[in-house]
């Protein structure tokens, strides 16, 4: 399936709720599509350039036959819209600086990644956990670190950062999730641990806590202890790097809202190879 | 990521909840769960894409020893995640005109979140 999609298609990730509102030749272009198959809220659509929808995919029956579920859904389609050269498009980073480095207006990008608890699952039947990431602006990194680099100094995280995490929450997918404005306490905060040959090293703790109305209108609860451990550059006051590791309770909405353990990680690194100290 | 619609509490692979609650049997010839999952993690970072943590990151080695292993045990990837091997683009407009030049069709991959980036 991946072959089939690289080689034949030009692959395009949207956000439902972003393109469909989009004032653009784009959006125009998906509402297009979305009049041709009404009764599909999202999944796959293979579509001429000219905007015809050839074929489309949504549900499936089983995950084990889902990937020729798809093929068996576009195929059709692709044989419909006739011969095309294979392609050798190179894959480039979607997600350029998610987990590392400092973006052109000096913001940063952690990585997210969340799951339930694995206690129990046999490793074969694990799946992956949930990823997602963080925008986090400068000033914003300058609030997660020490106002001063010296051993014992301790900071509270402000609350308009702190709501930001909100993210790690909900385990699920976007719709399981508190959003900044449904947290409903927020207390973290940061510790100078020690100084040792220019590097300020961090601890962080501290809990979080949400619920989240969902599209059915129903609600979600999730709260996490944070556990985390960073580093400061004291010459050149500059936050290298941080991971918060976020233990947690989720309760999702009725009737699936008896508790569950989950965790949460949080993690960036001013460095892109993860190594370097500076 | 597609999500199953339906109502069902699910994470981004799609897997209900109801699964995560399935008593399993570890059968990874007597390892703990933790020591599985850090040999699981390093065979992982292997062959892994690029939404799995680079390498042990640097800060992990100071958190205790209990938060250390919810760390490893939370970005442990079992499975490829062979989606981000596709070569996606994330502006449709980009997306049609390269189809008209290269004369073939547009793959829309549209959900609920940023399908590249919640799952």
């Amino acid at each position: 399936m991946i072959r089939f999609l690289s080689t034949n298609t030009v692959p395009v990730a949207l956000n439902l709720y972003v393109i469909r509102a989009q004032k653009d030749a784009a959006g125009d272009f998906f509402r297009g599509v979305q009049k041709q198959r009404p009764a599909q809220y999202q999944g796959l659509y293979l579509v001429a350039a000219d905007g015809k929808v050839l074929a489309s995919h949504q549900n499936f029956k089983t995950h084990r036959t889902w990937p020729r579920e798809v093929l068996g859904d576009l195929e059709p389609g692709l044989k419909a819209f006739g011969a095309v050269k294979p392609r050798e498009a190179r894959r480039s980073d979607p997600l350029p600086r998610r987990g590392s480095g400092v973006r052109a207006d000096g913001g940063a990008t952690p990585a997210i990644y969340l799951r339930y608890s694995i206690k129990g699952i046999p490793l074969n039947e694990l799946p992956n956990p949930t990823i997602d990431s963080l925008s986090l602006t400068a000033k914003q990194l300058t609030e997660l670190s020490p106002p001063r680099p010296k051993t014992g100094v301790s900071w509270d995280i402000p609350e308009a950062l702190g709501r930001q995490f909100s993210r790690v929450l909900g385990p699920g997918d976007e719709d399981s999730m508190p959003r900044p404005h449904e947290v409903t306490s927020v207390k973290l905060m940061g510790r100078v641990r020690d100084v040792k040959d220019g590097v300020a090293y961090l601890v962080y703790e501290g809990s979080l806590s949400g619920s989240h109305l969902n599209q059915a209108k129903k609600r979600t609860y999730g709260t996490a202890k944070l556990t985390g451990a960073g580093r400061y550059d004291v010459r050149t006051g500059r936050l290298l790097s941080f991971v918060w590791v976020f233990d947690g309770i989720y309760k999702g909405p009725p009737p699936y809202d008896q508790p569950a353990s989950y965790s949460g990680v949080v993690e960036w690194s001013r460095s892109e190879t993860m190594n370097d100290e500076r | 990521m597609l999500t199953i619609t339906g109502g069902a509490a699910s994470d981004c692979s799609g897997v209900t909840r109801r699964n995560f609650l399935r008593a399993g049997v570890l059968n990874l010839s007597g390892l703990s769960l933790h020591a599985a999952a850090l040999l699981s993690l390093t065979v992982a970072i292997a062959a892994r894409a690029d939404s799995r943590p680079g390498g042990p990151h640097p800060d992990v080695a100071r958190l205790p020893k209990k938060t250390a292993r919810l760390y490893a045990d939370t970005t442990l990837f079992p499975r490829p995640t062979k989606w981000l091997q596709v070569p996606w683009l994330l502006d449709l407009n980009e997306g049609i005109r390269v189809a008209k030049t290269e004369g073939r069709p547009v793959l829309i991959w549209v959900s609920g979140d940023d399908p590249l980036a919640r799952c």
